[in-house]
């Protein structure tokens, strides 16, 4: 059947698949999502800079653009914060992310390009790396290593100061020299207990033992006092002289050298060791933090919920008063919709602060680079979501009597990213529902039209064709014939006339409008009101009434159930057969207080499951034009003016098993009331 | 006409059949009536008519399973009239069989017309409907020459052109649907290129002198098909008169 050969296609498919080998990759953009643009992050604080260059770059480049880690297994806690929003970042902007494992950044970085026919690399120049001048930057060291890429080094941006971590250089506290003290003298007495049968060299591990304890319990900087303190203990109290820090025998000298070497360098790698543990640990906690917050955030289902288990959730973490503020419809300004605790409020420096964050869709107040006045206590976060701003997070920071530790300045960040996230996907949701359900009410709206278009044509149809009928063949029709046509459009104008006053009832009863002014009436002046009303359309079937003479008076609005009985009876004619009866009776039921009337026709009847769907307002499509028990809206209004009385309608079978009864009930005034109508 | 033709509306509104039957009857028809699906089946078995009038929305079944069920044994001219007024229902049942088709409310000269139209078809039915000859003011069709002229002039038309012109000749005066066309002209593959049909109706349009902005020789039935003037060769057009 297929008239190319399949030889055709597979020639130009072969070089593309086996591209792998051609290194400089000049027909790589033949296929689709293969990155040419990668940037490596490292989590400081020029990532933030990095990400916008490489978004910008592969935009005007055309081409799709990936962010990677490589993951040393030395990252502190704060950095896998920053790294974490980094890759949303990227996320965000279009952009895929991956993490390697590696020790050397460079030559992961340099193996992952080639590896992957990287186009471009771009990689940040973080400030000054300071007193470790030694240290080549990845750049540099890169530029060393031969890559097929173009490297481009980003630089920070100038005016970050929130992003800058602080230095991890921290005041020394007070358990710091105690440990190393107390270490120090523990191995002085051990030492001073063992020195008459341990050598001198030996006695030294001693000392070492003791900064290793101390760098176990109290860090780096603990041992390397302890190691001081024990090499001049070591020396005073057991190198010859005894009791002096002098030393004659060059042995002992080196021994005691040796002994400062070994116990920085093992204190140093003690302290980082437990450095690293507390990172770890502290990185837990944070991961276990956030993961709970989100859980939090994503068994809420609507936006308040979200919006209050989120503020709630910051402010117990945090220990100072959140708000969080918003736009709301007719008001001008920013609103306060929830605080915790409850009640509490913003100044006007707040305020201002938040409008200009609103504005800015930048952070502002305590502690960032804008709007941070002396007397300014909060700092207000906006929830950016694709150049929308979701609201305001107030936090009221002056409050707390420690400032932030960059830690918690990154939890801060993830948490509130976390909540413009699950803000963002509850008002998705609800965005979602609201056009699923105008869809709704437009399916049902023009179901509704097209049943009343057909319930308006069909008289219409007769009209009009009788009407022509009468201009156009005038002369070969008979006086009984013109006779005939005009009765048509007459009965058939008076039926368009019910359908309109059907429609104007249905509208009020639809908006609540239709006013129940009730008044004593019999049903024998109801029925014939109605007959009276539907007058010729009754001409082709007998009408049978049968009811007591001592029914008790109905307390009803009378136009309406009047009209309910017009559309009931009019269907009733209409459906049956021509000469066929429609029965109309009628019981006092004392028992439940309520009048029964069931109206009977010999008409085709209604199937059971349709019976039941007939006093539905619209018509299904499959339905069409066929179901003109329920196209005529007529028993749907029945239901509702019955339904305003407190009434009820039904359809049954008809009685012997043929056509339809109507069953209404309309409840009966309480006996006394009825009672003294009589007198 | 040797003797009346006898036309039966199978439509549930008594006060439509009522003004039908009198308009029918006053043209010289014979009318029967059918107030539903069912008893209408019945009675073209019964009584064979010319003519079906039939609405589509009946109580007991759906107009379109009527069609269904009387193309199933009969050949009958049927008048759709309904007030389904969207195409899809339109093209549905002339593809079901419909003869013609005519939203309520209309006109009663409207429908005389295409009853008249169809019943003069049907009387050409019998015969050799290849070789017909058509004939509108200056314009000649004939079939069996395989030529077309204007005012004298010999028109020459593409093989396409003349597929279709041939097709609406033989359904002049009524409905020829859109798909019925691409099918048989294009192949069963092209039932969706209506707008091969467009450009080959235009081009006709400009060839036979119709007016393309408001045709009057060959009209558009928008979303549905075409539709040749139905003015036959005086001999055919003489007997149904």
């Amino acid at each position: 059947m297929n008239a190319k050969p399949p030889s055709d296609s597979s020639p130009t498919l072969a070089p593309a698949a086996t591209d792998k080998t051609d290194s400089a990759g000049l027909v790589g953009g033949t296929r689709a999502p293969r990155p040419r643009l990668l940037v490596a992050l490292s989590g400081g604080s020029e990532d933030a800079a990095l990400v916008r260059a490489a978004h910008r770059l592969a935009e005007r480049e055309g081409v799709s653009w990936r962010a990677i880690h490589v993951d040393k297994g030395s990252d502190d806690a704060q950095r896998r914060l920053v790294l974490e929003k980094d890759f949303a970042m990227v996320a965000r902007l279009g952009g895929d992310t991956v993490s390697i494992q590696g020790q050397d950044r460079a030559t992961e970085l340099l193996h992952y390009a080639d590896e992957h026919r990287i186009a471009t690399l771009l990689v940040g120049r973080p400030r000054s790396s300071g007193w470790r001048f030694w240290r080549r930057t990845l750049a540099e060291q890169l530029m060393r290593q031969r890559g097929t890429f173009d490297l481009v080094v980003v630089a920070e941006a100038r005016k970050r100061p929130r992003f800058r971590p602080r230095p991890t250089w921290q005041a020394v506290r007070l358990q710091e020299p105690l440990v190393a003290i107390a270490s120090t003298l523990g191995a002085l007495g051990i030492a001073w207990g063992l020195q008459a049968w341990l050598e001198l060299a030996n006695l030294s591990l001693v000392f070492l033992a003791a900064v290793l304890v101390s760098a176990a319990l109290a860090g780096t900087r603990a041992a390397m006092l302890c190691a001081v303190l024990g090499f001049l203990t070591f020396n005073y109290f057991f190198t010859r002289p005894h009791f002096s820090l002098a030393m004659v025998e060059r042995e002992q000298l080196l021994t005691v050298i040796f002994f400062l070497l070994v116990a920085v360098v093992v204190g140093q790698l003690a302290g980082s060791g437990r450095r690293r543990l507390i990172a770890l640990r502290s990185s837990r906690e944070q991961t276990q933090r956030l993961l709970a917050y989100s859980r939090a955030l994503s068994v809420a289902t609507d936006w308040d919920q979200v919006r209050d288990t989120g503020i709630a959730s910051l402010e117990r973490w945090l220990g100072a008063p959140v708000a969080f503020l918003n736009r709301e419809e007719g008001n001008p300004g920013l609103v306060i919709q929830y605080t915790e605790p409850p009640g509490i409020t913003l100044d006007a420096a707040a305020l201002t602060a938040a409008s200009w964050s609103w504005q800015h869709r930048q952070p502002s107040g305590l502690g960032t680079a804008n709007l941070a006045d002396a007397d300014q206590g909060w700092r207000l976060l906006p929830l950016v979501e694709q150049d929308r701003v979701l609201g305001i997070v107030g936090l009221e920071l002056g409050r707390r009597a420690t400032p932030l530790g960059p830690d918690q300045e990154a939890m801060i960040e993830a948490q509130v990213s976390q909540l413009t996230m699950a803000l963002e996907r509850t008002r998705l949701v609800s965005e979602l529902s609201t056009a699923r359900l105008s869809e709704e009410n437009e399916r049902l709206r023009s179901a509704l039209l097209s049943s009343v278009s057909h319930d308006l044509r069909t008289p219409l149809a007769s009209i009009i064709g009788s009407a022509s009928s009468l201009r156009d063949l005038s002369p070969q029709l008979s006086a009984m014939d013109k006779d005939e046509l005009l009765d048509s459009i007459l009965s058939e104008s008076e039926r368009l006339n019910r359908y309109i006053q059907n429609l104007l009832d249905m509208t009020r009863l639809g908006h609540g409008s239709l006013k129940i002014e009730r008044d004593w009436i019999s049903l024998d002046d109801l029925v014939a009101a109605a007959l009276r009303r539907l007058g010729p359309s009754l001409d082709s079937v007998d009408i049978e009434r049968d009811w007591p003479d001592d029914l008790p008076l109905l307390f009803v609005h009378p136009a309406l159930i009047e009209q309910a009985l017009v559309n009931v009876i009019d269907n009733a004619a209409r459906f049956s057969p021509a000469g066929g009866r429609v029965g109309i009776q009628a019981r006092h039921d004392s028992a439940g207080g309520q009048l029964e009337i069931c109206v009977t026709d010999q008409g085709p009847g209604i199937a059971p499951e349709q019976r039941e769907a007939v006093f539905d307002m619209f018509v299904t499509d499959s339905e069409g034009d066929r179901s003109r028990h329920g196209s005529g809206l007529g028993l749907a209004i029945c239901r509702g003016m019955l339904g305003a009385h407190g009434g009820s309608i039904v359809a049954q079978l008809g009685p012997r098993g043929t056509g339809t009864t109507i069953i209404m009930h309309l409840p009966l005034p309480a006996a006394d009331d009825g009672r003294r109508s009589d007198e | 006409m040797s003797k009346r033709s006898l036309v039966l509306i199978i439509d549930d509104e008594p006060q439509i059949r009522r003004f039908l039957r009198i308009s029918l009857v006053s043209q010289g028809f014979g009318v029967i009536e059918a107030a539903s699906g069912a008893d209408g089946l019945a009675r073209v078995k019964e009584e064979g008519p010319d003519l079906v009038l039939l609405d589509l929305g009946l109580p007991d079944m759906d107009g379109q399973t009527v069609l269904d069920a009387l193309r199933a044994h009969s050949a009958v001219p049927v008048i759709v009239v309904s007030v389904r007024e969207q195409e899809a229902e339109k093209v549905r049942a002339l593809d079901n069989g419909a003869n013609d088709y005519v939203t309520k409310p209309f006109g009663i000269q409207e429908l005389l017309a295409r009853v008249r139209s169809l019943l003069r078809y049907q009387g050409q039915a019998n015969e050799d409907r290849t070789n017909l000859r058509y004939r509108y003011a200056g314009l000649v069709i004939d079939l069996a020459a395989h030529q077309v002229s204007l005012e004298g002039e010999t028109v020459h038309l593409t093989p396409k052109e003349y597929a279709v012109l041939k097709r609406l000749v033989r359904h002049a005066g009524r409905v020829v649907t859109q798909s019925q066309l691409l099918r048989e002209v294009w192949g069963p593959t092209h039932t969706h290129d209506s707008h091969y049909l467009r450009i080959v109706v235009s081009k006709l349009r400009h060839k036979l002198g119709d007016d393309p902005r408001t045709p009057h020789l060959l009209q558009t039935e928008a979303g549905v098909g075409y539709r040749l003037l139905a003015e036959l060769d005086a001999d055919a057009t003489s007997r149904s008169t």
